[in-house]
């Protein structure tokens, strides 16, 4: 072997020992966080029990707006999915997120509304409930049906109807 | 969620590709590395055919391509037991399991395989992976076509519409024979695409070199953390994608890419368009680094010679890649993540440009991340442009060119410049990783050679 090959040799053989290295530390590392802190599942089955008793409340074919008291962007769409092919409108709380509200109640029928935070903001529900937070989830979340235009200026409290 | 029947239904479609591959082809699989690139070419070209269908037959577009795959498994088989023969495939050379370095480099490539398969089964979708590419997969399988959201207002998937659709088309296939589409029941099929990415590194490695070399290029591949950690097991498009590119490399050093008739070059660099926006980036390159090739292997008076000669090739990725760009156009949802190139932007791009070089630079010798990798890629490219042939050429050239090319994208950014290099950047590099490790081999390969006269 002339010594030009052992130079060449020598260089690969520090680059595979550099990726022996950084490749046994990241997967070392990557396991421990993984098995130690990382959900297995996208959807946790208490989700899909409450997916459920949502359709029986609101089946197919219904329209939701969800509020957030603030911007979120993973359990709001994480129940988009959930509940697709209905769609669920999402609505940052802010001045004029009530007339955004109003206007997807006129333009797409939007019945019922969820709302998420500590505490959750009120879209104007006639009746609510409460549902358990998904695994992670900060904060409350409350489900419930919307008052319509026909229903008038609000009286009293909202009602609460029990968890389901 | 089962994992072995999820695998089950991972590989059940994998193979409805390959068939589907073979076909096209015209070649049978008789190993692994031909199952792979079958089931690229398979899958490239069911992702070209889901906007047309989608167009043509409407919400049974999915159905569609279903069936039509059930169809490719039959003819395939019907035409291995009467027409093809062992001599059509491309022997593969065994390993040799009396060479200590190369069990020790086997070795290294099964135990990064079978990390990436824990962390992969036991972490759940990350960000993109879930809201994007799961997202579209759920799309298209519910909707049954590629189609616009019916709901533009609720940005469901909103700008995203536009990404590719391999990824989601193969996800939303393994959810159609269970009738339901379950977001934990998909990333399995991840899998494939890593154990493909490795398969097709060691081909090309191995029809250049050594077995030795071709598993210590194989192993390197597999420790890299941004292909075998990281957004890679949160079901993200940039490691499929570097399988399709180091599945490109094979069939271009591969005997076969000489006779159009059953070369995958054509089709894989049409399916590049399809896996991730970029890959449309790495389709040009490729098309313009085979044109390079032509013109520097033949006088040019006879390049138009040349050009007739491979009009199936020219036809297949034209068409692959125009039906990428009319789906673009027909989809029309403009990307605000960059500006336009104008009179106006070119001097804040150019101003930028110390910037994203800095970052860059930062980057590629990042050691955590790449360890001496990038380094001694550049060391090998230098070598293969001074002392390779044409096709070494080119390929060193390919990779290098994306490399560039990635690094102007940010130069139009409309986020913060530092912080769209830093979520992008790796994940690009991690898609052309493979094929650069394939140039270090040539390199390589071709300075033991020089040096040992």
């Amino acid at each position: 072997m002339s010594r030009g090959q052992r130079v060449i040799i020598i260089s690969a053989a520090l680059m595979i020992a550099a990726a022996v290295a950084c490749g046994g530390f990241a997967f070392a590392r990557e396991l421990f966080v993984v098995f130690t802190y990382a959900h297995q599942r996208q959807v946790a089955p208490s989700l899909h029990e409450q997916v459920a008793e949502i359709r029986r409340i609101a089946p197919i074919g219904t329209r939701f707006v969800w509020l957030n008291q603030h911007p979120e962007q993973w359990f709001s769409r994480l129940w988009q999915r959930l509940l697709y092919p209905d769609p669920v409108f999402i609505v940052d709380h802010g001045p004029g997120s009530d007339s955004v509200i109003a206007g997807l109640k006129r333009r797409h029928s939007v019945r019922f509304a969820f709302s998420a935070g500590a505490p959750p903001i009120d879209p104007g529900y006639v009746w609510r409930i409460q549902l358990k937070p998904p695994p992670g989830a900060p904060g409350e979340f409350w489900f419930g049906e919307l008052r319509s235009e026909a229903d008038g200026p609000v009286d009293g409290e909202t009602s609460t109807r029990s968890t389901p | 969620m089962n994992f072995p029947v999820d695998l089950l239904s991972a590989l059940a479609i994998a193979l409805l590709f390959a068939a589907a591959g073979e076909l096209v082809l015209f070649r049978p699989s008789r190993s692994a590395p031909d199952l792979f690139e079958s089931f690229a070419v398979g899958s490239g070209m069911a992702a070209a055919l889901l906007f047309p269908l989608s167009l043509a037959a409407g919400k049974n577009a999915l159905a569609l391509t279903f069936v039509l795959l059930l169809m490719g498994v039959v003819a395939s088989i019907a035409l291995r037991f009467r027409f093809w023969r062992l001599s059509r495939s491309e022997a593969v050379a065994r390993i040799d399991c009396r060479d200590p370095l190369s069990i020790i480099f086997l070795l290294l490539a099964a135990g990064a395989t079978i990390c990436f398969a824990l962390l992969n089964w036991r972490m759940a979708y990350q960000w993109d992976g879930f809201q994007i590419w799961a997202t579209l997969a759920q799309m298209l399988f519910v909707e049954g076509r590629v189609a616009p959201e019916r709901f533009p207002e609720a940005l469901y998937i909103g700008a995203k519409i536009r990404y590719p659709q391999l990824l989601p088309l193969y996800e939303a296939l393994v959810a159609f024979p269970h009738g339901t589409f379950d977001f934990d029941r998909l990333k399995p099929l991840f899998l494939v695409f890593f154990s493909g990415m490795l398969v097709m590194t060691y081909t090309a490695v191995r029809r250049i070199g050594s077995s030795r070399l071709a598993l210590a290029a194989t192993a390197l591949v597999g420790l890299l953390p941004a292909l075998s950690t990281g957004t890679a097991i949160g079901g993200y498009a940039d490691m499929p994608l570097a399988f399709f590119v180091v599945s490109l490399t094979a069939a271009v050093v591969s005997e076969r890419s000489t006779a159009s008739r059953t070369s995958a070059v054509p089709w894989l660099i049409g399916a590049l368009c399809f896996v991730k926006d970029e890959g449309l980036i790495l389709a040009a390159i490729a098309v313009a680094m085979t044109g390079l090739y032509w013109l520097m292997t033949r006088k040019s008076h006879k390049l138009l010679r040349r050009i007739a000669d491979n009009w199936p090739a020219i036809l297949i990725s034209g068409s692959m890649i125009l039906t990428r760009l009319a789906y673009l156009r027909w989809i029309d949802y403009q990307d605000n993540n960059y500006l336009r190139v104008s009179r106006e932007t070119i001097p804040v791009a150019m101003a930028r440009v110390p910037e994203v070089l800095s970052l860059g630079l930062q980057h590629l010798f990042e050691p955590r991340m790449w360890g001496l990798f990038w380094p001694a890629f550049f060391v090998g490219f230098i070598a293969v442009l001074r002392q390779g042939g044409h096709r070494e050429r080119m390929l060193a050239i390919s990779v290098f060119l994306a490399i560039c090319v990635f690094h102007v994208i940010f130069l139009f950014t409309n986020w913060e410049v530092e912080l769209h290099v830093q979520q992008a950047l790796p994940r690009l590099l991690a898609q052309i990783a493979p094929a650069a490790a394939v140039v270090m081999a040539m390199a390589f390969t071709g300075a033991m050679k020089r040096l040992a006269k």
